[in-house]
């Protein structure tokens, strides 16, 4: 039908942001001789043994595996700078660090296959995983700040996985805000009263031939018309549902006091409890 | 601009066209490259299998030319996927010179079956003023019934060099500055124009 499209066609699934990620060049140090090889993707070698080269990571990966080189950790991935990262990250709630765009996928194929080429490798890894949990945090809490007249987000320095976390909520968000507070969606108070009920009846569609545009603030008649369907708000029950206003999670999007709009101004946004929930994958990623 | 490979071109038209609610540009040139190429490896593999080659040197050659192979199909199926999604949109509009020519025929051919396939089942069942494939009822002044890509969405890009003050809308009330290299959340239909003249990539 007109105005519905395929909500996954867009999303990368992790599998291939990790496919993008390994293109990303490291170091090696073979231990073979080898000629250079001719690939479609670039030419590489040739490979003499302990002097270091620079290949893909599939390719690192591939010749690791073999047991045919060790790969040498990037340098942002030791404890050092590490730590100065995860300092930094805590320090600025406003903005994320410069790290490599794949970071993450980066630090897990590296972690899982040369384990024995990184040095203090429990520590990098438990660092990488604070670094990961510190910067979500901050873009959950970014999520609060959107808002209908949101039209650009900026977020410098987000990295390729967690723009694919992200990406189902925010976009999802950002567009009905979009909808419903686009000014064929803002209605005359006074006149309308009665076919406004059943406009809300029906949900966030609206014909045509119902909109009147006025100079009314955007706000106000929003507000009303979310007073309309308080009363019988599926989403209070379903949060009832779910655990009200319970602070059992670390989303408290739906729980602060300018987010009244998102609540009621569209059925299919929920609160972000529901939508996470509902997502299953999405919350295990985020645990 | 750093010279790059036809691999690292062809995986920008892929993160493009999978991130953009339409359909763009079909990249023939560098489709046809990429042809070539994995053809060409696909024989020097053929002989080294022949010359029974080093099996390591094989072995990596084979992991270059699939992951090749699987960006090419993977850009190409995304493509049909969408013609198939919007396919009375895409031929009723100039998205259609965006396809390709064996495109094209895909989509008059898919478009035949799936005329033929509605009269059949459902259309010439219904009353007479409700048998149109586009409209709900005769009544309908336009094409009521032809999914459109969502164009008000919202896409993740990342700015090539700087844009500089970009207008969002078309009032001119929202205005960014797109400085090199970042990253934004931005309404599709505002972009569209950088997104097609290839200074701004969709992630």
């Amino acid at each position: 039908m007109a105005g519905q499209s395929n909500p996954h066609i867009s999303i990368f699934s992790a599998p291939e942001v990790e496919f993008l990620a390994e293109d990303e060049v490291v170091e090696i140090v073979p231990n073979i001789k080898m000629d250079a090889v001719n690939m479609i993707c670039g030419d590489f070698g040739p490979f003499f043994p302990q002097i270091a080269t620079k290949v893909p990571l599939w390719l690192a990966v591939a010749l690791k595996k073999r047991g045919k080189c060790s790969i040498r950790p990037p340098e942002w991935m030791c404890v050092e700078r590490l730590t100065h990262v995860l300092e930094a990250e805590r320090e600025s709630p406003r903005e994320f660090q410069p790290l490599p765009f794949h970071y993450v996928e980066m630090s897990k194929l590296l972690l899982d296959n040369a384990h024995e080429d990184i040095p203090d490798i429990y520590m990098v890894r438990s660092l990488i995983e604070d670094i990961r949990d510190v910067r979500f945090h901050k873009v959950e809490t970014g999520l609060e700040t959107i808002s209908g007249r949101t039209h650009a987000v900026k977020l410098k320095n987000l990295s390729a996985m967690e723009v694919n976390i992200v990406r189902p909520f925010m976009v999802r968000a950002l567009q009905a805000f979009y909808k419903h507070d686009s000014p064929e969606m803002i209605q005359q108070p006074e006149s309308t009263v009665n076919r406004r009920a059943q406009v809300v009846d029906r949900g966030p569609r609206v014909s045509p031939c119902d909109v009147e545009v006025t100079g009314s603030s955007p706000r106000s008649s929003l507000l009303q018309k979310c007073k309309i369907r308080e009363t019988c708000d599926p989403v209070r029950l379903l949060e009832r549902a779910c655990g009200g206003e319970g602070n059992s999670t670390p989303f408290n999007v739906h729980q602060t006091k300018n987010d009244l709009g998102m609540r009621h101004m569209d059925q299919s946004i929920k609160c972000i409890k529901c939508i996470l929930l509902s997502e299953g994958k999405l919350i295990s990623v985020l645990r | 601009m750093e010279a790059k490979s036809d691999v690292d071109l062809l995986k920008r038209a892929w993160r493009n066209e999978k991130a953009a609610p339409e359909i763009l540009h079909f990249e023939a040139g560098l489709v046809q490259r990429a042809r070539e190429q994995i053809q060409l490896l696909e024989e020097t593999l053929d002989e080294f299998t022949e010359n029974r080659s080093d099996d390591l040197v094989v072995s990596l050659y084979q992991m270059d030319l699939d992951r090749a192979l699987f960006l090419l199909r993977s850009y190409l199926r995304i493509r049909l996927q969408k013609i198939e999604n919007y396919l009375v949109h895409i031929s009723k509009t100039n998205l259609w010179n965006r396809l390709s020519e064996q495109e094209q025929r895909f989509a008059k051919r898919c478009i035949e079956i799936m005329e033929k396939h509605l009269e059949q089942s459902v259309l010439s069942r219904l009353p007479y003023g409700y048998q149109s494939m586009l409209k709900q009822s005769i009544s309908s002044d336009e094409d009521d019934m032809v999914p459109e890509p969502q164009l008000d969405t919202f896409v993740f890009c990342k700015t090539k060099s700087d844009v500089g003050a970009f207008q969002l809308d078309d009032t001119g009330e929202e205005i960014v500055d797109l400085v090199a290299d970042d990253l934004y959340v931005l309404r599709y239909k505002s972009i569209r124009g950088l997104v097609d003249g290839g200074r701004i990539d969709l992630v």
